[in-house]
C-alpha cells in the first residue's frame, strides 16, 4: 500500500518540475515590452474603473462560512462511506444523528433567508 | 445502560432544534412564548435525568464520559443556573422588544455544552464541550445586534476566547505527546515530565482567561458589560461553574502528579484576584461592572480554596462547589432584578427599594450574599473557602482574602445603601413580568436555604471528590 | 533516509512561510503565506502514513478557511497606513521576550526530553492513518465527540446566520 504514495509522489514532482521549466523557459525565451497599459489589471480589454481595493459585503462572508461548515460535514462523511460495511446498520444510525444535527441547522438556515441574496 | 450518561446532553440538544423549527415554522409573537416552554420543559427534563445520574460512578463510551458525583454535581449547577437564566431571558428579551428565538436555542446548546464540560473524560469531550459552551456564549454576547457595545463585547469575547482556547490546544497536545493519553485519570498515572510541566502551564492559561482570574481578566468587565443582561448572568454562574468543573477535574486528576508546581502559581494567582477583583470594584458606578469586577474577586476565592488542594483535595473540591452553587443563586438572583428594574447605573437604583418592596427586598439579600454577610449563601461559602485555606495553612493568602472581602462589604452595602437610604428619583416603572419575579423568588429561597440550612448539601459534596477517583 | 529528507524539506519549508506569515506587513502576502505553509503541513501527514489528514488540509484549511480569511482581509480592507506598526510598546518588548524565553525553553526541554516522549511507534500499524481506520475510530472509539461535533456545527450554523445575516425579520 505504501508502494502507491511512489506513484503520487512521482506525480507531484513532475507537476511542480513542469511549472518551473515553463515559467524559466518564459522568462528567459519571452519578448518584453513595455508599454502604457502593461500594469492595467486587464492589459486588453475593459479599461479600470477604480482600485481593486473595495470592501467587500459581508454577504459573500456568510456564504462562505456556510459553506465550510458544511463542507466539514462532508469530511466526516468520508470515513464513514470507507467503512460503511464494517459500520453496518448501528453505524449507519449513529450517521443519521449526526446528519439530522445538521439537517436541522440546515432547515433553519433555508427558512431565515440566509440563502437569499437580498 | 450507556444511554443514560447521555440523556441530559441529548435532551438539550432535542429542545434546542425543536426551538429552531418553532422559529422557521411559527409566525409572529407566538414563537417567543413557544419556545420559552420548550425551553423550560427541555432544562427540567434535563435536570431530573442529570440527577438520576447521582451514585453511578462509572465511564461510558470508551472513557469518553466520566459521570461521577462531581461532575453530576456541577452539572445539575449548571443547569439550575440555566434554567433561572431562561426566566430571566423570558422578561429581558419582552422588554428589548426582541423576537429572535436563537436565544434560547443558543441557551440550551450552550447548556449542553456544559453538560459534557462536566462529565468529560477525555480531553476530546472536553475540548469539544467548551468549545460549543463558548461559541454559543460568543454569539449570545452579540446578541443585541444594533447596540455598539454588544458587538464590541462579542468581538471581544470572541478572539480573546478562541486564543484562549489555541492555547488550551497547545497544551493538550503537549500532555500528549508526553503521556500518549487523552483519557483524564490514565494521564494522572504518567509520570512528570518536561511535556507535562509544558502542557500544564498552557492549559492553566486557558483555563484561567475562561473563569476569568487575574492576569488574564481584561475581557471581563467590557464582556459583562456589553453583553445582554440576562446573558451576563449566564456566564457569571453557568460557564463559571463548568468551567471550573474542567479545571478542577483535569488539573486535580490529570496532573496530580505535578502538584508542587500549580500549587504555588494559583495561590498568587488566587491573591490578585482577590486583590484587583474587590479593589477596582470600588470605584464603579456602574452595576454591571461592578458584578464584573466582583466575579473576578469571587474567582480569586475558588482558586484560594484550590491552592490548598495539594494536601486535601477533597476539602478544597467540596468547597469549590459548594461556593459555586450558591454563586449561581446569587448572581442570578442579582442580574434577574437588573433586568426588573431595567436601569443598570448606581444612581438610577435610589429609593428603589420603596418603589417596589418585594424586589428591594431580595436585591439586598443578593447583595449581602455577594458580600457574605451571616445566614446567607455567600457566608457558608466564604467560610468554607477560608476554613480550608487556613486548614492548609495559607495564612498569607487567606488573611489577605478576608481583608479585600471586607473591603467588597462596602461596595455591596454601598448598593443597599442606595436602595434605601436615597431619595426616589422618579423612573419609568419597571417591568413587571412573572417570569422575573419566579427567578428571583426561587434565588431567594436557594440563598437561604444554602445559608441556613446547608448540612444535606455539605454532605453530598463531601463525597465527590472521592467518587472521582473511583 | 530518503523519507527523511522529504521531512526535512518540507518541515523547513512549512517553518519558513509560517515565519514570513507573520513578518509580512501586508495581510494579503500573510494569508498567501499561510496557503503555502499548509501545502508542506499536508506532505509531512502524507509522511505519516496519514492521507486523509492530509487531503483534509489541502480541502478545509488550504482551500475554504483560506477563502474566509482573504474575504475577512478584503472586508476590513481599510487605509492603508493602519496596517504600518508603530513603535512597539515597552511592555510587548516585555511580551516578546517572555515569548523568545518560553520558545528556548520549551525547544530545550523537548530536546531534552525526548526520550520520555511516549514510544507510540510501536502501535501503529500500516493502516494506522488511513481513512477507514478513522472510521472505524470514528464509529466505535470516539463516537460522542463524532456527534458532538454536529452540535458544535449546528451551533457555528445559528452564529453564522445571526450574525452575519443583514435582515433578520
Amino acid at each position: 500500500m505504501r508502494e502507491s504514495y511512489i506513484t503520487i509522489l512521482m506525480y507531484i514532482t513532475f507537476v511542480l518540475v513542469n511549472g518551473v521549466i515553463m515559467l524559466a523557459l518564459s522568462h528567459f525565451f519571452g519578448p518584453r515590452r513595455q508599454g502604457r497599459g502593461k500594469f492595467d489589471p486587464y492589459e486588453c480589454g475593459v479599461p479600470i474603473r477604480d482600485e481593486a481595493h473595495k470592501r467587500f459585503p459581508v454577504k459573500f462572508y456568510l456564504i462562505a462560512t456556510l459553506f465550510i461548515l458544511f463542507d466539514i460535514e462532508t469530511v466526516f462523511l468520508i470515513p464513514w462511506s470507507v467503512t460503511y460495511k464494517q459500520a453496518g446498520v448501528t453505524g449507519f444510525l449513529y450517521l443519521l444523528v449526526f446528519l439530522a444535527v445538521l439537517t436541522s441547522g440546515f432547515i433553519y438556515l433555508w427558512r431565515r433567508g440566509a440563502l437569499e441574496w437580498d | 445502560m450507556q444511554f443514560q450518561a447521555i440523556y441530559p446532553g441529548s435532551l438539550l440538544v432535542a429542545a434546542a432544534i425543536l426551538v429552531l423549527m418553532a422559529q422557521s415554522f411559527v409566525k409572529g409573537e407566538k414563537k417567543l412564548t413557544i419556545s420559552l416552554i420548550i425551553s423550560l420543559i427541555g432544562v427540567i427534563l434535563a435536570i431530573f435525568f442529570t440527577f438520576k445520574l447521582f451514585g453511578v460512578n462509572e465511564s461510558f463510551y470508551e472513557n469518553a464520559l466520566r459521570v461521577d458525583d462531581f461532575g453530576v454535581f456541577l452539572s445539575l449547577v449548571a443547569l439550575i443556573g440555566t434554567a433561572l437564566t431562561i426566566l430571566i431571558s423570558a422578561g429581558y428579551l419582552k422588554k428589548v422588544k426582541s423576537y429572535y428565538t436563537e436565544y434560547y436555542a443558543l441557551i440550551l446548546l450552550a447548556a449542553c455544552g456544559m453538560v459534557f464540560l462536566t462529565i468529560s473524560g477525555d480531553l476530546i469531550t472536553f475540548l469539544i464541550g467548551l468549545e460549543i459552551m463558548s461559541i454559543s456564549i460568543y454569539i449570545l454576547a452579540g446578541f443585541n445586534r444594533e447596540s455598539k457595545k454588544s458587538n464590541e463585547a462579542a468581538m471581544k469575547y470572541f478572539i480573546l476566547g478562541a486564543f484562549s482556547t489555541g492555547f488550551l490546544l497547545f497544551g493538550m497536545s503537549m500532555v500528549y505527546g508526553a503521556t500518549g493519553e487523552i483519557v483524564i485519570s490514565e494521564i494522572g498515572k504518567a509520570e512528570k515530565s518536561a511535556g507535562m510541566l509544558i502542557g500544564l502551564g498552557l492549559m492553566l492559561v486557558g483555563f484561567l482567561f475562561k473563569i476569568g482570574a487575574v492576569p488574564f481578566q481584561n475581557w471581563v468587565p467590557d464582556v459583562y458589560e456589553g453583553a445582554p443582561t440576562p446573558i451576563t448572568a449566564f456566564m457569571a454562574a453557568g460557564v463559571k461553574t463548568a468551567g471550573f468543573a474542567a479545571f478542577v477535574r483535569i488539573i486535580l486528576i490529570a496532573f496530580q502528579n505535578c502538584g508542587e508546581e500549580w500549587h504555588t502559581i494559583l495561590q498568587v494567582i488566587a491573591v490578585l484576584s482577590m486583590i484587583v477583583g474587590n479593589v477596582v470594584a470600588i470605584s464603579q458606578r456602574n452595576i454591571k461592572r461592578l458584578l464584573a469586577y466582583s466575579s473576578i474577586a469571587h474567582t480569586g476565592y475558588m482558586l484560594l480554596a484550590f491552592a490548598a488542594a495539594k494536601s486535601d483535595p477533597n476539602m478544597a473540591s467540596s468547597s469549590i462547589l459548594f461556593y459555586l452553587f450558591t454563586y449561581t443563586f446569587t448572581v442570578i438572583g442579582a442580574f434577574g432584578i437588573l433586568i426588573y428594574s431595567g436601569r443598570e447605573n448606581l444612581d438610577d437604583f435610589a429609593g428603589f427599594a420603596h418603589q417596589k418592596r418585594f424586589m428591594g427586598i431580595a436585591m439586598t439579600v443578593f447583595f449581602f450574599s455577594l458580600a457574605g454577610i451571616p445566614s446567607t449563601a455567600g457566608f457558608m461559602g466564604k467560610l468554607f473557602i477560608f476554613m480550608t485555606a487556613i486548614d492548609q495553612k495559607l495564612y498569607w493568602a487567606s488573611v489577605i482574602g478576608i481583608i479585600t472581602s471586607m473591603i467588597s462589604v462596602f461596595y455591596y452595602l454601598r448598593v443597599v445603601v442606595y436602595l434605601y437610604m436615597k431619595p426616589e428619583v422618579t423612573r419609568a416603572a419597571p417591568l413587571t413580568d412573572w417570569n422575573v419575579a419566579i427567578a428571583s423568588a426561587v434565588s431567594v429561597i436557594g440563598v437561604f436555604v444554602l445559608g441556613l440550612i446547608p448540612q444535606s448539601v455539605i454532605q453530598l459534596i463531601l463525597t465527590t471528590y472521592q467518587s472521582m477517583l473511583q | 533516509m530518503i523519507l527523511d529528507a522529504l521531512f526535512l524539506i518540507n518541515a523547513l519549508l512549512a517553518v519558513g512561510f509560517a515565519v514570513a506569515m507573520i513578518t509580512r506587513k501586508n495581510p494579503i502576502y500573510s494569508a498567501l503565506c499561510l496557503i503555502a505553509t499548509f501545502f508542506p503541513l499536508a506532505f509531512i501527514f502524507l509522511l505519516l502514513w496519514a492521507p486523509f489528514v492530509a487531503m483534509i488540509q489541502i480541502m478545509v484549511y488550504a482551500g475554504a478557511i483560506m477563502v474566509l480569511f482573504v474575504f475577512v482581509i478584503m472586508m476590513i480592507n481599510t487605509e492603508k497606513q493602519e496596517l504600518e506598526a508603530g513603535k512597539p510598546k515597552w511592555y510587548r518588548r516585555i511580551a516578546g521576550a517572555i515569548a523568545f524565553l518560553f520558545v528556548i525553553v520549551g525547544f530545550y526541554s523537548i530536546v531534552m526530553g525526548i526520550n520520555s516522549i511516549a514510544p507510540v511507534d510501536s502501535s501503529i500499524k500500516e493502516e494506522f492513518g488511513s481513512t477507514a481506520a478513522l472510521g472505524h475510530l470514528i464509529f466505535d472509539k470516539y463516537l460522542i465527540q463524532f456527534e458532538l461535533v454536529s452540535v458544535l456545527i449546528l451551533v457555528a450554523v445559528i452564529g453564522a446566520v445571526f450574525l452575519a445575516k443583514k435582515n433578520l425579520d
